[in-house]
């Protein structure tokens, strides 16, 4: 398949793009595949709008356009089942952490976890939830209360205090 | 003392924040520099690998089965009543039949007793690629008779390979006035869009490409509904967990086509799969191995919404 030759944008447009568009990537992409491969996805995403710059223009919501770019290479590219690696040595100080909060995100459903995640830890609201995912905010709503249950029961029956 | 879940995703959430590096825009431009090759939108070399891989051909053989069946359950079967017959209201109304991925041809419709709501049997044509394939059977075992002319890996990117426009011209002269057309379209055009005589109007990633996908919808849908027959567009599906962004490209325009035009229904694949998944979660698999066409399963849970709008018709 052929591609065409892509105008790129200045280096200050494209700085100005990825500090208005990243911060927000950043936490969706990491929401579904945690912080070390949700990074490199938005690393592949913001790639792929540099290379791509023309026609990024013309998509609405470059934002979440991006986020399936991203979803798409991490995809692509892995070797290994995602998500995996909600738990970084070294990336997050356990001790300062539920203990039992990140195996039961694990546990979780990819789509009960990415909604959790990005409502309850990066305070994002249903309806920019559900946009992003591309699907009924009263879906994203049970996706966020089924999951929500399932995270409370799961550290009420491994609570050991 | 309980956990609160919601106060330590919270504690998660500011963890990650304070210490996950932001992207910086030179670490993407100097990573592209020094790239052998430039990144390609993943999606499209993704839904190309899609269409040649051996799963799509079992799904494709799957469905081809099931038609085969169809036919000749719609010679057994008895009708109970010429001009009315009983439908689901929906997916979201209870458990749907056939969701134990042994869809039986002798089952009753699912909500059969519960919730059965009497309508005009507005028997459809069913035009497209073969993603409308799953839904002949069910909408066959909900009463409607269907008129089958999809054509598979036909769609609307490649009139080389099959012309939609002029096929539609006979198949809309010989139909009654009035006749739904349920219309299965994308699943095969997130490719390079051509003419008839196969010279390119757009790659796949030319910013053309999407207000030129834009107006064959919009020609076929005309086409349709100018004729005077409602249309059900069927969407593509593409699950939260399989985005494809070409596929999600082709879900917009066709959503937005079909906003555009009052004589549309937009059946959204999508969201059915995704609300299925809520509510039945891991315990059938409502797509086919190669994750796009529909299983069984999923036939009769996006068969039971095109019924509903049917019915409603």
């Amino acid at each position: 398949m052929g591609v065409s030759a892509s105008v790129r944008p200045t280096l200050s447009e494209f700085a100005r793009f990825v500090d208005d568009v990243e911060p927000r990537l950043l936490q969706a992409l990491v929401a579904v595949y945690g912080p070390v491969d949700g990074r490199g996805a938005t690393v592949d995403a913001l790639s792929w709008a540099w290379e791509h710059w023309d026609r990024l223009q013309e998509i609405e919501n470059k934002p979440a356009y991006l986020f399936r770019v991203g979803q798409s290479a991490t995809r692509r590219y892995s070797t290994r089942p995602l998500p995996t690696r909600l738990r970084v040595e070294g990336l997050v100080e356990d001790r300062e952490i539920e203990p039992g909060l990140l195996p039961a995100l694990e546990r979780l459903s990819n789509q009960q976890r990415t909604v959790v995640v990005l409502v309850h830890a990066f305070g994002w609201r249903q309806t920019e939830v559900a946009e992003w995912l591309e699907i009924s905010v009263s879906t994203a709503r049970e996706h966020l209360a089924r999951g929500l249950r399932r995270l409370r029961d799961d550290l009420e029956a491994n609570d050991v205090s | 003392m309980s956990v609160d879940p919601e106060a330590a995703l919270a504690e998660l959430g500011a963890r990650w924040n304070s210490s996950i590096a932001h992207v910086q825009p030179d670490e993407v431009t100097d990573l592209v520099a020094c790239a052998p090759e430039p990144v390609q939108q993943p999606d499209e070399d993704e839904a190309m690998l899609r269409r040649r891989s051996l799963p799509w051909l079992l799904g494709a053989a799957a469905a081809l089965v099931a038609v085969l069946i169809g036919g000749l359950i719609v010679l057994s079967a008895a009708r109970s009543s010429d001009n009315a017959v009983s439908v689901p209201t929906g997916v979201e109304d209870g458990p749907v039949g056939g969701v134990d991925g042994s869809d039986h041809a002798d089952q009753p419709p699912p909500h059969a007793v519960d919730d059965e709501v009497l309508v005009s049997n507005r028997s459809p044509v069913v035009i497209g690629d073969e993603f409308g394939a799953a839904l002949l059977e069910p909408l066959k075992r909900f009463g409607f008779e269907v008129d089958d002319r999809g054509v598979e890996s036909s769609g609307l990117a490649r009139p080389s390979f099959y012309d939609w426009p002029s096929k539609l011209t006979e198949i809309l002269d010989e139909l009654p006035a009035g006749t739904p057309v349920v219309a299965t379209f994308g699943g095969n055009d997130s490719q390079i869009l051509v003419r008839a005589d196969e010279s390119i109007v757009a790659q796949v990633d030319d910013p053309r490409w999407a207000p030129e996908y834009r107006e064959r919808v919009d020609a076929v849908m005309n086409q349709i509904t100018s004729a005077g027959h409602p249309l059900v567009w069927v969407g593509v599906p593409t699950p939260p967990d399989r985005f494809s962004a070409a596929l999600g490209e082709i879900r917009s325009i066709t959503v937005q086509a079909a906003a555009a035009n009052d004589q549309v229904t937009y059946v959204d694949t999508w969201d059915i799969l995704e609300r299925q998944s809520i509510e039945d979660p891991g315990s059938v698999e409502l797509q086919s191995p190669d994750e796009y066409h529909l299983s069984d399963a999923g036939g009769q849970v996006v068969a039971a919404e095109v019924a509903a709008v049917l019915a409603g018709l």
